[in-house]
């Protein structure tokens, strides 16, 4: 017995440890079960995100936290925390989109909390955690409508508030906890102007106190600016001659009126531009004489202004250093910025404060907020520039931190290029390029071949043997990893950005390699801000450089500008053209001149037709007869066709072919979608059920034109118009009632597919359209829009989507072999890769009826998650989707812009044309080294057995 | 009548193919039609004829126009053999009394090659306005001119199909029919016990046979296992 005891023990103790062996097994396996379903090795493997906030509208520097950050609030409606150290994103927060999202205030963060006050009426007041970015508290401001008791025409939706309008010319101001809204108001009566200044708690939306300030000097004209605690007015700009100033808190106190000689010495000349000057004090600038000379006052119970002349393009910052005001003064000439620092009541300069830099990102800066803490080494400054090309930048102590290129947050015109070939490949193409040693008869030039030749491995032989001896290589011009690879997946992204600044972007990694700024571009209208990129010549004709163009407005004149670069290389390949005319439209031409570019064919607003470069005028002249351009006006719904076949090589004139007019009464043209210019259809017709072949309809030239119902019966319909722009024929149109927008359509090979908003039914859905030519082809070899006169058969379904939709977008390949996909980028911020099986209007409904490789139909369209490209990586606010092909047939390359940046390739058949990574090399090489051995053993013993036999 | 054209009137009824017809009442549309045969890029329209689509909804028509000079034919085959298009200007009222006016063109070798037989398909939005006239002809090419000198004018009047809806009702339909065949099927499920669940027996059945196998001891007890013995 005396044995068996700790026998027993040692068992029990052998027991428990294995159970706790299995425990630590079990959390092991778990974790690993976890990974697995992740795929974590392939994160950012084949991807890149880049996120944006915008340009920057307000910033605040947050010194009152234990981490040091930088608050601001952007254009883009966001508002986000910065790092100090660099620059990047600590939190992000998107708010409402257009108007509903304007940032209007921003404010207490130097008492450690953050409000904002954004939106229209009501506007909606927001407190944020600093270290977060959480709302802590939100409530909306309604306030009442003063001018109510004497109007009583209000419109049902602002009763009780004011006019929305209005809320453009109310002034914020958030200081100690209380959110102060300031709103001049004025009844026609001169006498019974006021200034209504309403307080309140800002983190609880309580009303304290609410008081009306008389101000007699205000009138409708009037603009005033706030300068706390006093407001600053000017009558209409450029007939002012006194600026009022009107303090807002002491209700007692009277208006001061500063007349033109006080401030610039001289009777003579009116105000205009009064401007508040942001920073620590109370001080406006204005300027006289259509802003020819500029002065400062600072605001205190004497006001004073001072009588120095400011330059009109500075920017002005107040900040506080040792405990003295410092006046900024920004300016930018010569690609230098100059922050001049001056002590604001003597105006004498302050050099160790003045600082001086040039960087290819600060164009034009302003101050947007400053810090000066008084550290032990002395003063020193922290200024968060922002610049009018969006960049912002931190400058600390006169040197530059971090600069981030916040232009990228909208992108309105992006092209994918093919990489230049290495140096080496290029001294081969160079060998082969015989294109000046044809001779007319075809013969060849044998001994300058020879010569050449000889020249070229000789130089190979020198570059090999420096390589092997270790001298440096010879410098070359292109950075080593910018070249092409072998299945052209590594390109250069081109992003134009609304701000007139143009990147090339690395497709590998997203880093920007470059970068331009054209001034004084927008885009060709207001609202949608677009502007156009053509390649004119890419990559492959070497020496010839590749060549972008750019077509936009000017900004004053709205006339055609175009600028020429190198895509690769950021080069500008000439001057910016500024054209003498508007262009309506623009085309890329689809044959070159003998250098190998694609003249650019514009038509300007008096229908007279242009070429770029001039040089081209006869190419374009050549092919006239088979060009047709096609115009559409929003605004007055006119769709016109024209054709070049009247064109000389002197003069290429353009005469009006078709016309077809929508009237605006009842609609207005929302879009007009085109097909891709490169897209290939590799299948020309659709195997059926019962082996025949239903013939696809592909016409180049259909066009889609998505217009939406106006007016009160017609609101809320959509019709689609499919149009022939080279006959004018219309091919088909549909009409859907009850919907509304944003509508997103995918045009491409035989097919439509749109998604809009069903009223009716309160979701999202997407609807297809395919259309055919029957049973028999009309013309096997080429489409021709002019002798098809046979309409389409369309087949048309819809379906459910259960997500919102931003933006649709169809892959591309190079062959058009590989099925098609829809990049659907969803209001969640994911990207969607939706088969356009699932969306397919041929899906039977009836599932007896199937057909090969179609799927039976289901109303509503699932969204797989592992279909999600970006997985967790949201894309905030996606405003386009572009795709390029690859070398590679089987693979997509996707770009997505918006606010954040996104890459990524996607194989919509799967990678049918790669081998598999872990595919084992090592056991086919040993298979057929087997296989051939034995082969050939076989071969010897057959001859053997062969020979015995004829011995028998 | 006195004038010196021939006037030719052509009543068709097109018969529209489209389905769910959008229109909720029927109108009328009147169209004057002019023509260019010049060349040069600044069109010289001269007159061709009235159309009157009297009834939208059925698309009849009543086409009044002139027959061709042999000047003016002359002048169309002159555009034929410089590849030139042959231009249509049409001015459509429609019964809301509103006149817009829409310009249309066709190879002029394409009317020239069909005897001067044309198409013109006058296309309506939802709210039964005129949105586009367009002219088309089937051809074939040709450059010389033709044995007649009168149009055959077909009129078409075509207006947007109602869009695709998701079709929700006949699959919740098709969803209750498999249901119910479902629940049909599993009462009248007679099969024997084995039939039924052999899926689950036959693992099983493998389970003890292996787990009897492995076990020496009980292999030993059968009697019958044999080779385990050590």
């Amino acid at each position: 017995m005396g044995p068996f005891v700790p026998d027993l023990r040692g068992k029990f103790n052998r027991f428990l440890s294995d159970i706790q062996l299995l425990q630590y097994l079990i959390v092991f396996f778990g974790l690993f079960n976890l990974s697995l379903c992740l795929y974590e090795d392939q994160v950012g493997k084949f991807d890149w995100r880049q996120n944006y906030v915008g340009k920057i509208k307000f910033a605040s520097f947050d010194t009152v936290s234990a981490a040091k950050k930088i608050i601001v609030a952007t254009e883009e409606n966001v508002v986000a925390a910065l790092n100090l150290k660099s620059g990047q994103i600590l939190w992000r927060r998107v708010l409402e989109q257009g108007c509903a999202g304007h940032v209007r205030a921003l404010g207490g963060v130097s008492d450690g909390d953050l409000i904002t006050v954004s939106g229209g009426v009501p506007a909606i007041v927001r407190a944020w955690d600093l270290a977060t970015g959480h709302i802590l508290n939100e409530w909306p401001l309604a306030e009442q409508n003063p001018e109510r008791l004497d109007s009583p025409l209000i419109s049902f939706n602002t009763t009780g508030l004011y006019d929305p309008e209005r809320i453009e010319d109310v002034m914020w101001h958030i200081k100690d906890g209380t959110l102060h809204h300031i709103l001049p108001t004025y009844n026609g009566d001169a006498h019974k102007t006021e200034v209504e200044v309403t307080s309140y708690d800002s983190k609880t939306g309580e009303k304290l106190k609410s008081r009306k300030i008389d101000a007699a000097f205000i009138s409708k004209e009037s603009t005033c600016v706030l300068a706390v605690p006093y407001i600053a007015c000017i009558d209409q700009p450029d007939l002012a001659d006194k600026v009022y100033i009107q303090h807002l808190y002491a209700t007692d106190s009277d208006f001061q009126a500063i007349p033109v000689i006080q401030i610039f010495g001289s009777e003579t000349g009116h105000l205009s531009n009064l401007e508040s000057v942001p920073g620590d004090e109370p001080v406006v600038s204005v300027s006289r004489d259509n802003g020819q000379t500029k002065r400062i006052i600072v605001i205190n119970t004497e006001s004073a202004p001072i009588p120095n002349d400011l330059s009109k393009d500075t920017a002005l910052y107040i900040t506080t250093a040792d405990e003295g005001k410092v006046l900024l003064q920004t300016s930018f000439e010569n690609q230098v910025a100059n922050v001049a620092a001056v002590e604001l009541s003597t105006f004498s300069p302050i050099p160790n404060l003045s600082v001086s830099l040039s960087h290819n990102s600060i164009q034009a800066p302003t101050i947007v907020a400053s810090i000066c803490p008084r550290q032990p080494k002395g003063t020193g400054c922290r200024h968060l520039l922002s610049s009018e090309d969006h960049s912002v930048a931190l400058l600390q102590h006169s040197r530059l931190v971090w600069v981030r290129e916040e232009a990228l947050a909208n992108i309105v015109a992006v092209e994918m290029m093919e990489l230049p070939m290495s140096d080496r490949e290029q001294a081969i193409e160079t060998e082969f390029d015989q294109k000046e040693n044809f001779d007319v008869d075809g013969s060849w030039d044998v001994v300058s071949m020879m010569v050449r030749r000889i020249c070229s491995q000789a130089n190979q032989l020198k570059g090999l043997l420096q390589a092997v001896m270790g001298f440096s290589p010879p410098q070359s011009t292109q950075r080593a990893d910018l070249v092409r690879d072998e299945f052209g997946l590594h390109k250069m992204i081109v992003a134009v950005t609304s701000a007139g600044k143009i990147y090339g972007i690395e497709s590998k990694r997203g880093e920007i390699i470059w970068q331009l700024r054209v001034k004084n571009i927008t885009g060709f209208s207001k609202a949608s801000k677009k502007m156009v990129l053509y390649v004119q010549r890419g990559s492959r004709h070497f020496p010839h450089p590749p060549q972008c163009a750019l077509l936009a407005a000017d900004k004053e004149t709205g006339n055609g500008v175009i600028y020429t670069f190198n895509p690769m290389t950021g080069q500008p390949l000439g001057e910016v053209t500024r054209l003498g005319y508007k262009i309506k439209q623009s085309m890329l031409l689809h044959v070159s001149t003998d250098d190998f570019l694609r003249p650019i064919i514009l038509l300007d607003t008096e229908d007279s037709v242009h070429a770029f470069p001039e040089s081209a005028k006869a190419t374009a002249a050549s092919v006239a007869k088979s060009v047709y351009i096609f115009t559409a006006d929003q605004e007055t719904g006119v769709l016109s066709g024209f054709s070049l076949a009247y064109s000389t090589p002197e003069e290429l004139i353009a005469h009006m072919v078709w016309q077809v007019i929508l009237p605006t009464k009842t609609q207005q043209i929302v879009d007009v979608v085109s097909k891709s210019t490169i897209e290939r259809v590799h299948s020309q017709g659709r195997v059926l059920g019962d082996r025949s072949v239903l013939y696809k309809y592909i016409n180049p030239n259909l066009v889609a034109i998505v217009v939406q119902g106006v007016g009160s019966t017609h609101k809320n319909t959509l019709t689609l118009y499919l149009l022939d722009v080279v006959s004018g024929a219309m091919v088909f149109s549909v009409v859907h009632k009850r919907v509304r927008g944003p509508f997103h359509v995918v045009h491409s090979e035989n097919w439509l597919v749109y998604s809009y908003f069903n009223e009716k039914s309160r979701r999202t859905e997407i609807a297809t359209l395919e259309l055919y030519e029957g049973k028999t082809q009309s013309n096997t070899t080429a489409f021709s829009s002019l002798t098809t006169t046979v309409l389409p058969i369309v087949e048309r379904q819809a379906f459910i989507f259960p997500a919102s939709i931003e933006f649709l977008q169809e892959t591309i390949t190079e062959k058009g072999i590989t099925s098609k996909h829809i990049m659907v980028a969803l209001a969640n911020g994911g990207i969607l890769e939706l088969p356009w099986m699932l969306v397919d209007p041929r899906r039977p409904i009836n599932p007896e009826m199937r057909e090969e490789g179609v799927i039976p139909y289901m109303p509503e369209i699932p969204i797989q998650m592992d279909a999600i490209v970006n997985y967790n990586q949201s894309i905030a606010r996606v405003s386009g989707i572009h795709t390029s092909p690859s070398g590679l047939e089987s693979t997509c390359l996707v770009f997505v812009y918006g606010l954040d940046l996104f890459y990524t390739r996607v194989a919509p058949s799967k990678t049918f044309d790669v081998l598999k990574e872990d595919f084992d090399y090592y056991l086919i090489t040993i298979v057929l080294l087997a296989l051939t051995v034995s082969s050939y053993v076989t071969k010897k013993l057959a001859s053997r057995k062969a020979q015995k036999q004829a011995w028998k | 009548m006195n004038s010196p054209y021939t006037w030719i009137p052509v009543l068709l009824a097109v018969i529209l193919s489209a389905v769910g017809s959008e229109l909720d009442y029927d109108g009328w549309l009147r169209l004057r039609v002019w023509h260019a045969l010049n060349k040069g890029p600044m069109p010289n329209f001269i007159e061709r004829g009235n159309i009157t689509v009297t009834s939208v909804r059925s698309g009849a028509s009543t086409v009044a126009q002139a027959g061709l000079k042999s000047s003016e034919l002359d002048e169309l085959r002159k555009l034929a053999e410089d590849d030139r298009e042959y231009r249509l200007k049409a001015s459509v009222r429609g019964s809301s009394g509103t006149e817009t006016t829409f310009f249309t063109s066709v190879p002029a070798c394409l009317v020239l090659g069909s005897e001067l037989e044309d198409f013109l398909t006058v296309w309506l939005d939802g709210a039964a306005e005129p949105v586009a006239v367009s002219l088309s002809s089937y051809g074939p090419c040709s450059r010389e001119v033709p044995s007649t000198q009168m149009w055959t004018t077909e009129v078409q009047v075509r207006y947007p199909e109602a869009g695709p809806v998701p079709d929700t009702a006949t699959y919740i339909q098709k969803l209750e029919r498999e249901r119910e065949a479902r629940e049909r099927g599993e009462t009248k499920d007679n099969r024997s016990f084995l039939a039924k669940y052999w899926m689950y027996i036959v693992p099983a059945v493998i389970f003890v046979l292996l787990s009897s196998a492995t076990n020496p001891e009980a292999g030993g007890a059968g009697g019958g296992g044999g080779g385990a013995q050590r």
